[in-house]
C-alpha cells in the first residue's frame, strides 16, 4: 500500500471529516501528508474544520497503528480504492464530493461503468417487488451493471435479480464492510462479493448510523449513469437517492405505482417534477445507451511507446512540441509544410506512441 | 350560361391542370364554390367580387357556382383568383367565352383588381407544355420564373382589366423573352470566398475534401472560431450548378414561392441554416397541405445545422431518412408526394456545455460528466452519417492579422471538380451514387482496396488510438475521396492516415 492509501485510510477513520472537508484540507496543503504533520491551529484555518476535528487530526499520527489495521483488511479480503486510483470508478470521480476512499470486497471492473442504480421503499408491495425484478433483470441481461444499497425490499430485489440472471451487481453500505446490515441479508452480502463487490466508504467496523445513509446515497447515484426509484413513500431515503442523482447530472427514472398507493406519493412526485417515467428497461436503455458507451470507449486505448527510429520529418514535428500543447495550424507554419502533409506525419508519430493528440486539434509529447 | 377555363394547381413539386368552371343563371343571388377548395379558395368570392367591380366591369347579382375539376384533390390558396373571374366575366358575357380554353391562367387578385404573385409557376410552367394551349398567363412578378421554360409563351400581366383586354384582343401584347443562358450565368456568383477565412488550414482542408467527395461533416469549436464562417463558403468550392441541378433546385422554391427580385433562376448551391427551434414538418416537409421542407430547399446544396446539440431528439431523427435517400417522401390517405433532398448536411457544435473545453483562451468550466452528457447527445445513427468531424479551434485575435489567407474558392473548386469528374466515371454504372459519400458497404468493398502497410495502420490506429471500429467504412470512404484529389490510381498509407484525423468523435479525447 502506497503512501497516500494509507494516509486517507487513515484520515477516513476520522467520523465527520467529510470529502468536502477533507477537499478543503487538500487543497490548502497539497498533500495528505502535509495535512498529517500539520499543527493543529494552522488546521483550523480552514473552513469547517473546529477543535475536535483539528485535534484528532494531529492525533493520528500517534495513536493509530495503521499496519495493523491494513492487515485486517487483508485477512478478510478487503481492498482499498483511492479517488487516486486507475481502478476507481469512473462515474463517482466526475461528481463533486466524491469520496477519497472506498473500502471495496469484490470487484469493480471497468465494465461496472455501464451502470444503473436501483432503489426503493424497504416495505414493497408485491406490485414494487415485480417491477423491480423485472426491470432489473432485464437491464443485468444487457450487461448493465446494478447499483443499490443491500436494504430490505427493493434493493435486495435489485441486487437478487441481477445475480439470479448472471449479471453484475454493487452494494454501497452506510455501514462499514465488517457489519452487514440488515443481517438477514448476509448471505446476499457474500453472492454479491464474487459476482460484482461490496463497498462502502465509512471504516471496517462503523456501524450503519442514520446520518451515513444520505452519504451512502450519493454514492448509489453517482455510480450510476441513472437511478429509477420504484415505489418511494414521501420523504424517503430512495427520494434523497434521487435528489443526489439530478445534483450529479445524472437521469432519474420513476416506476408509476398505484394512486392509491403511498408508495407512489414520491415516484409519481418525480414524474411531475420531470423524472421520466419507466415501463420497462428500454425506457432507461434509451437515455443512457450513449452515454454507457462512451464511458466505456474511455480506456480501450492501450498505450506502448515503439522504439523505432522517427524519420527525418517526424523528428522536425517532434522537436518542435513538449508538454504545452501546439495546434496542427501552427505546426504546419512553423515547419512550412503543408497542412495535409503534418496531418498524416502526426498520424505515424501518434501511431509510434511519441505524441498525443489533446482537444483543440492539439499535440503534445508523450511521457 | 357556362364557361370553362385552366388554371393550375401543385402536388409535390409537380403541377396538374385543374379546370375552372364558372355556371352563372337566374335565381336567387348565391355564390358557392365546389370541388375541394380549402378557405382562401371560397374567399376568392369577395375578392373575384370586388375586384371585377372595381374594374369597371359589371356584377350582377344572380345565382354563381364555380367548380374546381378534378374533384378529389383538396384546392388550395389564391392562384385560381384571376382564373374565376374571367370565367364569370365570360360567363356573364363581358369576354369571348372561347377563348379562355387557349391560356392557362393563375394569380390572386387584389380588391382593386391588381394581381398579386403565386406559388409553384416554375412546375405549372413547365407542366404547361402538356397542355393544348397558347401560353400561360402569370403575374407579373412571376414572369422570370416561368420564362426559363423552353417552349412556353409567358405573357405577364399587371391587372384584370389587363387581361381582359389582351384576352378581347382590344390590346396586343407579345409574349414575354428570357435568355435562360444569360439568366442562368446572372445568378451564378457568390457573396462569399474562402480567401475571407484566415489561417484554420486545417480546416479548409477538412472542407476541401467533405466538398471533394460528398461527405456530410460535423464542425467542432468554441464560440468564436468560424464555425458559421466556414460553413457558409462551403457551397463556393461546391461544383458549379449544372442548367438541369439549377432547374431542379428553382422548382422547389419555387413550390415555396420565393421569387419577388430574384433572378428567374437559382444558380448558385442554396445555402439553408434553419434555426434550432424549428419544427420537424418545417424542417423535412410535410403538413395538411404539403409543402417541402428545409432538407428539400437544400437540395444541391448545404443543410447547415448550426448548435446541433440544441436541436429536439425528434428532428435527427427525421433527418436520417432524406440523408439516406436523398428524397422526403410524405405519404397521405388521398396521394403521396415526393421531394427530392439530396444535399450536403454540415453541422457545428461546442465541444463542451460552456463551450471553451480544449480552448487556450480560456479555462472550461464543465466537469468531465456534464461533457460527456452533452456529448451523448447527438444520436449515434445520425453520427453514423457524417464521415469527417473536425475540431475548428478559434485563432487568437492579435494572430488574425497576422495569418495568411489562403486559396480563394475558385482553386479550390477546380481540385473539387476533378475529384468529383473521377467519380463520376467510376460510378457511371451505379444508379444513384454520384460521389464517394454515397457508396454502400458492398461499393466500398470494391473500390476502396487497401494494401498490407494499410491495414496496418488502421489496425494500429483502432488498437493505440482508441479509434472506434465504426469508423472504419468512413475512414476508407474519406480515404478514396483524398485519393482521388490527388488523382492517384488506388489508397495508399498516407491517404488513410489523413483520413483518421477527420474523426476527432472517434478518438475519445472528449474524456
Ligand atoms: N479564421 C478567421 N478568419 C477571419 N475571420 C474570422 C476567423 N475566425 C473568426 N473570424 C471572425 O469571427 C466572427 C465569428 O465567427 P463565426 O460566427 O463563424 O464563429 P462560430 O464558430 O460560428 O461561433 P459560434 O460558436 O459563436 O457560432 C466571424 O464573423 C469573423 O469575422
Ligand atoms: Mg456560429
Ligand atoms: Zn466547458
Amino acid at each position: 500500500m502506497d503512501e497516500i492509501t494509507g494516509d486517507l485510510l487513515k484520515l477516513s477513520l476520522i467520523n465527520d471529516l467529510g470529502a468536502v472537508r477533507l477537499n478543503n484540507l487538500l487543497e490548502y496543503f497539497g498533500t495528505t501528508r502535509n495535512i498529517l504533520q500539520a499543527k493543529e491551529d494552522e488546521l483550523r484555518r480552514i473552513p469547517g474544520i473546529g477543535k475536535k476535528l483539528s485535534s484528532q487530526i494531529s492525533s493520528l499520527n500517534s495513536g493509530i497503528n495503521i499496519e495493523k489495521e491494513i492487515e485486517k483488511l487483508e485477512r478478510d479480503g478487503i481492498s482499498v480504492v483511492t479517488v487516486y486510483d486507475k481502478n476507481y470508478p469512473v462515474n463517482l470521480k466526475s461528481i463533486y464530493d466524491s469520496p477519497f476512499i472506498l473500502y471495496v470486497k469484490g470487484e469493480i471492473i471497468p465494465e461496472d461503468a455501464y451502470a444503473v442504480s436501483v432503489v426503493g421503499t424497504r416495505r414493497a408491495t408485491s406490485y414494487g417487488r415485480t417491477a423491480a425484478e423485472r426491470i432489473s433483470t432485464d437491464l443485468a441481461k444487457r450487461n448493465v451493471t446494478i447499483v443499490s444499497g443491500l436494504a430490505r425490499g427493493i434493493d435486495t430485489i435489485a441486487h437478487q435479480s441481477a445475480l439470479a440472471c448472471g449479471g453484475r451487481t454493487i452494494a454501497v453500505l452506510g455501514s462499514g464492510l465488517g457489519v452487514c446490515y440488515p443481517p438477514e441479508n448476509k448471505r446476499l452480502f457474500e453472492r454479491i462479493t464474487h459476482n460484482g463487490a461490496v463497498i462502502s466508504e465509512f471504516p471496517l467496523m462503523a456501524g450503519p448510523e442514520k446520518r451515513n445513509f444520505p452519504m451512502r446515497n450519493r454514492i448509489i447515484s453517482g455510480l450510476g449513469l441513472g437511478t429509477v426509484v420504484v415505489e418511494a413513500p414521501a420523504r424517503s431515503g430512495a427520494l434523497i437517492t434521487a435528489d443526489a442523482a439530478l445534483e450529479q447530472g445524472r437521469e432519474v427514472f420513476a416506476v408509476p405505482g398505484s394512486v392509491f398507493s403511498e408508495n407512489s406519493t414520491g415516484t409519481h412526485l418525480l414524474i411531475k417534477q420531470g423524472a421520466k417515467l419507466v415501463e420497462d428497461y428500454k425506457d432507461i436503455i434509451e437515455e443512457i445507451d450513449s452515454l454507457g458507451r462512451m464511458v466505456l470507449q474511455k480506456d480501450n486505448a492501450v498505450h506502448e511507446v515503439d522504439d523505432e527510429e522517427l524519420t527525418g520529418v517526424e523528428e522536425k514535428i517532434y522537436s518542435l512540441l513538449s508538454l504545452e500543447p501546439v495546434q496542427i495550424d501552427s505546426i504546419s507554419r512553423k515547419t512550412e509544410l503543408p497542412v495535409k502533409d503534418v496531418s498524416i506525419i502526426l498520424m505515424g508519430l501518434e501511431v509510434k506512441g511519441r505524441i498525443r493528440e489533446v482537444p483543440g486539434k492539439r499535440y503534445i509529447r508523450r511521457v | 350560361m357556362l364557361s370553362i377555363g385552366l388554371s393550375s394547381a401543385i402536388s409535390g413539386i409537380d403541377a396538374y391542370t385543374v379546370k375552372v368552371e364558372v355556371d352563372i343563371r337566374r335565381g336567387f343571388p348565391s355564390f358557392a364554390t365546389v370541388g375541394l377548395p380549402d378557405k382562401a379558395v371560397k374567399e376568392s368570392k369577395e375578392r373575384v367580387i370586388a375586384a371585377i367591380k372595381n374594374s369597371g366591369f359589371r356584377f350582377s347579382t344572380e345565382r354563381v357556382t364555380v367548380n374546381l375539376a378534378p374533384a378529389d384533390i383538396k384546392k388550395e390558396g389564391a392562384a385560381f383568383d384571376l382564373s374565376i373571374a374571367l370565367g364569370m366575366l365570360a360567363a356573364s358575357g363581358q369576354l369571348p367565352r372561347d377563348i379562355l380554353k387557349r391560356y392557362l391562367v393563375l394569380g390572386e387578385l387584389s380588391l382593386d383588381g391588381s394581381i398579386r404573385s403565386v406559388r409553384g409557376v416554375l412546375p405549372i410552367a413547365i407542366q404547361s407544355r402538356g397542355e393544348e394551349v397558347e401560353g400561360i398567363i402569370v403575374p407579373e412578378v412571376n414572369k422570370k420564373e416561368a420564362a426559363v421554360v423552353d417552349g412556353v409563351n409567358v405573357y405577364p400581366m399587371k391587372n384584370l382589366r389587363e387581361v381582359v383586354d389582351f384576352l378581347s384582343g382590344r390590346a396586343e401584347k407579345g409574349p414575354y423573352k428570357l435568355d435562360v443562358n444569360n439568366e442562368f450565368n446572372r445568378s451564378r456568383k457568390y457573396g462569399l470566398d474562402f480567401i475571407d477565412v484566415k489561417g484554420q488550414d486545417f480546416a479548409k482542408r477538412a472542407m476541401e475534401i467533405a466538398a471533394a467527395g460528398g461527405h456530410n461533416i460535423l464542425m467542432i469549436g468554441p464560440p468564436g472560431s468560424g464555425k458559421t464562417m466556414l460553413a457558409k463558403r462551403l457551397p463556393t468550392i461546391l461544383p458549379e450548378m449544372t442548367l438541369d441541378e439549377s432547374l431542379e433546385t428553382t422548382k422547389i422554391h419555387s413550390v415555396i414561392g420565393f421569387v419577388e427580385g430574384k433572378p428567374g433562376l437559382i444558380g448558385t448551391r442554396p445555402f439553408r441554416a434553419p434555426h434550432h427551434t424549428i419544427s420537424n414538418i418545417a424542417l423535412i416537409g410535410g403538413g395538411s397541405f404539403p409543402r417541402p421542407g428545409e432538407v428539400s430547399l437544400a437540395h444541391n446544396g448545404v443543410l447547415f445545422l448550426d448548435e446541433l446539440t440544441e436541436f429536439s431528439h425528434g428532428a435527427l431523427e427525421v433527418l436520417r431518412q432524406p440523408l439516406e435517400d436523398g428524397a422526403v417522401l410524405i405519404a397521405r390517405a388521398a396521394t403521396s408526394v415526393s421531394y427530392p433532398a439530396r444535399f450536403m448536411l454540415v453541422a457545428a457544435m461546442n465541444p463542451c456545455p460552456c463551450g471553451y473545453y480544449g480552448d487556450s483562451r480560456r479555462e472550461c468550466v464543465c466537469t468531465p460528466f456534464r461533457i460527456q452528457k452533452y456529448m451523448s447527445r447527438i444520436s449515434g445513427p445520425l453520427l453514423d452519417r457524417i464521415d469527417l468531424h473536425i475540431e475548428v479551434p478559434a485563432v487568437k485575435y492579435h494572430e488574425l492579422n497576422n495569418e495568411s489567407t489562403g486559396e480563394n474558392s475558385e482553386t479550390i473548386r477546380e481540385r473539387v471538380q476533378k475529384a468529383r469528374n473521377i467519380q463520376k466515371s467510376r460510378f457511371e454504372k451505379s444508379k444513384s451514387i454520384y460521389c464517394n459519400a454515397h457508396m454502400q458497404s458492398r461499393h466500398i468493398k470494391k473500390h476502396c482496396c487497401i494494401d498490407e502497410a494499410g491495414k496496418q495502420l488502421l489496425k494500429n490506429a483502432i488498437d493505440k488510438l482508441g479509434l472506434s471500429a465504426r469508423a472504419y467504412d468512413r475512414v476508407l470512404k474519406v480515404s478514396l475521396t483524398i485519393a482521388d484529389l490527388e488523382g492517384a490510381k488506388s489508397i495508399v498509407s498516407s491517404h488513410l492516415a489523413e483520413a483518421i484525423q477527420y474523426r476527432s468523435l472517434d478518438k475519445s479525447l472528449w474524456l
